[in-house]
């Protein structure tokens, strides 16, 4: 089926199963690497991306429930790149030296984002609550939390 | 937390340092490895090359897994040249076992085993060093000065009388470069307290960005799962609860090749690939596909509670000998262990002996990126181009070649960053690899792999289970004086490198492990024995290794010692190490930062003799979930190459073994994994991070402090809390609900 959407603020069109998941049509369909796949069953949150505003697993989205939807991934935040005008999270998540072997931290940092717009400065227990959707199996929870409160931080100044 | 490294003058670890010293390559290879990679002319060797414009590449032979020294190892070199950090390039090496092997495994490139800066240390100082006196030495030439007048400040070389200088660029371009590259001797080298670089806590990972930026850095995928190329196309691959199985019969081919997008369906070895042109037309190929496998009658009546019932019943049966281990280890302790001599018949005389059985499951390793490959084979079969992410790149290579039947130098191998490897990644069947391989020389296109979460756990390479039974004496004091450590395994190399096992010197040594400091200086005779037996469960080293199994039978068997004795399982093992000052600081330091009272659900643990930690636990004795609450670790380094970065993987290491030790288990019923996805394998989420204090205390003697540690010591820590809780002792590992309802129970 042919599926428009936008992503990260542009048009995207592709031609795929109705049933392939977001993760893939990102991935290798568009191209857009960022987002990652960990387990294919919402228990991980490597894939998470923000469907119209909201997070959610990429790899539990259907192209068919797609048509007309926004969608932004990892890619989105910071459209200049890392010499560009970097977002307020990855720029926390540089600072504070988050990532190991980073491979779980995308979907980390879409996740963090989708608290701080809900709830700018969510409590340490809010926190571990919105993340605990998210695996990191190098065990970054610590610096993930640091992070996320910096970026807090930084945001509302 | 923060790690606190003193920067006091350490001469002591600069004297014992030599003890470290790498026996091989120096000058002369070096130099022919400079001349190799960077071509004539060239200020270089093996890890260093100085380029014109001031700027420096510095290799790292090391693949990077998540532990960091991609950026550790160029730091330890950029601080003996004195170079300018902001001006280091950092490459991965090229693919070569001549220079970049790993003298502790056989010379290969191999990343495992958490030595990529340590066995590597005096060769990474040697190389900044020698081309530091280099430049010095041709500057001073250009000059018409005696060396000895000439010093180094960041990336420059300055005469010191009249303050003249030059930039390591402008020293490139000189042209006199020596024949051969200069010896260093060790009083050249730069003293800690000079330290830059070493030892900075703001130096930054220089990987950080790319994987903030979803992984990719200077344009490059750093990820192999994310490289994409023309045409490419898609496959995944189904394997078989055991290894050593055949395909009997594919029972639905013709279903799953009606799939749209699907192109094929291959017997590969022992796996039965999906290809594809797109990823979900394969994965769907995958979960329809049903394969009837050879021996699956006998399979089906493999349950693995059955299986270590099995293995203890061998721990006791003495008309099994055990091989003696400690051949292997030893050599690496450095004299730290009671000798053997005369272990039995001291067991045999002894009044009283004190034995106890304990038990480890089989654990998997949950990399967070899955097991894949991209291969693209070219000229007609003859050639082919890899990206992988894999801890041993030149194997890698080597099996590419070999089930293409091409030469080595045909396979141009490109290093990626992994999402996680633990040891998986050095499996020497390379499966992933082969797979891709063989599918794009059959479908003459690029082929990408990815297996399933589901795949990557039922194809997974335990830590294998097994049995540990301690026989020991205690002295008139109550202190532990005999101590045999019998352990009944299957040998993680047998699988995870077969060569390796074979041509081991005291193999099997990673189904137990006693490394520095892993058995108490009190014990005065001691020996691991180890039992092999042999299953089709597929089994390597896992992150910590046999450590992780040896560490907890010794743990609680302390304890319950202890315990016995009526002595405070805190001060019993600081009294084991009596003599040992610097261990006695670790846990008399331990003892406060803990406020070390008895309290209930208070357990502690020693990981080596430089290394302890602490733990509280909650229980909830209806659900026999433990919980740690808080921990508390005290480790004795000299110097910490990337405090940063240590201080991360510190964390990360106590979070994988919270949950290695308390709620993931891999068990077998009826011949197949209970679990399959992190629905059923729970590893640690946020929610399960305790309250972590972690202290370094600076060391005068060896230690060199980088990114994995005995972390594992939180398995045994945990059930010594639940036993102070409870009364009760778990003596299995993983901790797990089971188990403590069992325990409580019983
Ligand atoms: S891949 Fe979607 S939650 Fe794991
Ligand atoms: S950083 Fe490795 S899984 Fe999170």
């Amino acid at each position: 089926m042919n599926v428009n959407f936008s992503v990260n603020g542009e048009a995207a069109s592709v031609d795929v199963e109705p049933d392939t998941p977001l993760l893939w049509i990102i991935r290798d369909h568009l191209g857009l690497t960022g987002t990652k796949f960990g387990c294919g069953m919402a228990m991980c949150g490597a894939c998470t991306v923000h469907l119209d505003g909201a997070r959610t697993f990429s790899c539990q989205i259907q192209a068919r429930s797609l048509e007309g939807r926004d969608i932004t991934t990892i890619e989105g935040l910071s459209p200049e790149g890392p010499e560009g005008d970097v977002h307020p999270i990855q720029r926390a998540w540089i600072d504070e030296q988050v990532p190991q072997c980073g491979f779980c931290q995308p979907g980390q940092m879409m996740a963090a984002l989708d608290l701080l717009n809900r709830n700018p400065s969510p409590t340490r227990e809010e926190i571990v609550v919105h993340m605990n959707s998210n695996l990191c199996r190098c065990g970054t929870y610590p610096r993930i939390v640091k992070a996320i409160q910096a970026a807090a931080e930084e945001m509302q100044a | 937390m923060t790690i606190q490294t003193g920067n006091q003058t350490r001469r002591e670890f600069l004297k014992t340092g030599a003890g470290l010293a790498f026996a091989i390559p120096l000058a002369s290879k070096l130099s022919l490895a400079g001349a190799q990679t960077a071509g004539n002319g060239a200020v270089a060797n093996s890890y260093v090359i100085l380029k014109p414009d001031n700027r420096i590449t510095i290799y790292t032979h090391a693949s990077e897994m998540g532990q960091g020294s991609y950026t550790g190892v160029p730091m330890v070199i950029a601080e003996e040249l004195d170079a300018d950090w902001n001006l280091v390039d950092i490459e991965f090496s090229p693919l070569s076992d001549e220079l970049y092997g790993n003298p502790r495994y056989y010379g290969f490139m191999l990343t495992i085993g958490s030595d990529a800066i340590s066995t590597f240390y005096e060769k990474l100082r040697f190389s900044g060093a020698q081309i530091r006196k280099t430049v010095m030495q041709m500057a001073a030439d250009n000059w018409g000065v005696p060396i000895g007048e000439v010093h180094t400040e960041p990336s420059l070389v300055v005469h010191s009388p009249t303050g003249r200088s030059m930039t390591y660029g402008e020293v490139s371009m000189l042209g006199n470069v020596p024949e051969t590259l200069p010896e260093v001797d060790e009083s050249e080298y730069k003293q800690v307290e000079d330290y830059r670089i070493v030892n900075n806590r703001d130096i930054q990972r220089r990987d950080t960005p790319g994987k903030v930026f979803g992984g990719v850095m200077n344009g490059e995928k750093m990820f192999s799962m994310d490289v994409r190329l023309p045409g490419m196309l898609y496959a995944t691959s189904k394997r078989n609860h055991f290894g050593n199985r055949e395909v009997v019969r594919i029972v639905n081919e013709d279903e799953v090749l009606a799939l749209p997008d699907v192109i094929g369906v291959d017997v590969i070895l022992d796996s039965v690939t999906v290809i594809a042109r797109t990823y979900e037309a394969a994965r769907k190929g995958e979960q329809l596909l049903q394969v009837e496998w050879s021996n699956a009658e006998e399979d089906a009546r493999y349950n693995s509670d059955e299986e270590l019932e099995r293995l203890k019943a061998i721990a006791y049966d003495e008309s099994r000998e055990g091989i003696d281990v400690m051949g292997h280890w030893r050599a690496r302790l450095r004299g730290q262990v009671g000798q053997a001599e005369g272990l039995d018949e001291a067991l045999a005389s002894a009044d009283e002996v004190h034995q106890r059985l304990y038990t480890t499951g089989f654990m998997y390793h949950a990399q967070m990126e899955t097991m894949n490959a991209v291969v693209d084979v070219t000229d007609d079969g003859r050639k082919a181009e890899v990206w992988a992410g894999t801890q041993g790149p030149t194997q890698t290579r080597m099996r590419v070649a070999e089930v293409l039947e091409i030469p080595i130098e045909n396979v141009t191998l490109h290093r990626n960053f992994m999402g996680g490897g633990f040891g998986r990644k050095a499996v020497r069947s390379h499966d992933n690899f082969v797979e891709a391989a063989m599918l794009s020389k059959m479908y003459e296109a690029p082929v990408k792999v990815i297996w399933s979460r589901e795949n990557d756990l039922i194809a997974g390479h335990y830590r294998p289970h097994g049995a540990h039974l301690v026989t020991a004496t205690r002295n008139d004091r109550g202190a532990i004086d005999n101590f045999l450590h019998r352990t009944v395994s299957d040998e993680p190399l047998r699988w995870g490198d077969p060569e390796r096992f074979e041509r081991g010197d005291s193999r099997p040594y990673l189904a137990a492990s006693f490394w520095n400091g892993a058995i108490y200086p009190a014990v005065e005779k001691f020996r691991g024995d180890v039992v092999m037996e042999f299953t089709d469960t597929r089994v390597c080293a896992m992150r910590g290794i046999g450590g992780v199994a040896t560490a907890f039978a010794r743990e609680c068997f302390v304890d319950e010692m202890a315990h016995e004795t009526g002595i405070d399982p805190l001060e019993y093992r600081r009294r084991l190490f009596e003599g040992q000052p610097e261990s006695q600081l670790v846990f008399d330091t331990l003892k406060e930062r803990c406020n070390w009272d008895g309290r209930p659900g208070l357990g502690c643990a020693m990981g080596s003799a430089s290394y302890a930690l602490a733990v509280e636990i909650d229980l909830d004795e209806r659900t026999g979930i433990v919980k740690p609450t808080k921990i508390w670790a005290v480790a004795s380094y000299a110097v910490v190459v990337e405090p940063s970065n240590a201080e991360n993987s510190f964390y990360g290491q106590l979070m994988l073994y919270v949950g290695a030790s308390t709620s993931e288990e891999i068990t077998f019923r009826d011949g197949k994994q209970e679990q399959s996805n992190f629905h059923n394998f729970q590893i640690a989420r946020m929610a399960d991070v305790p309250e972590i204090d972690v202290h370094v205390i600076p060391s005068e003697s060896r230690q060199i402090g980088t990114s994995d540690g005995p972390a594992y010591a939180i398995g045994p820590a945990i059930s010594n809390a639940l036993y102070s809780l409870t009364g009760k002792r778990v003596r299995h590992l993983p901790v797990s609900p089971r188990e403590v309802l069992k325990a409580l129970n019983a």
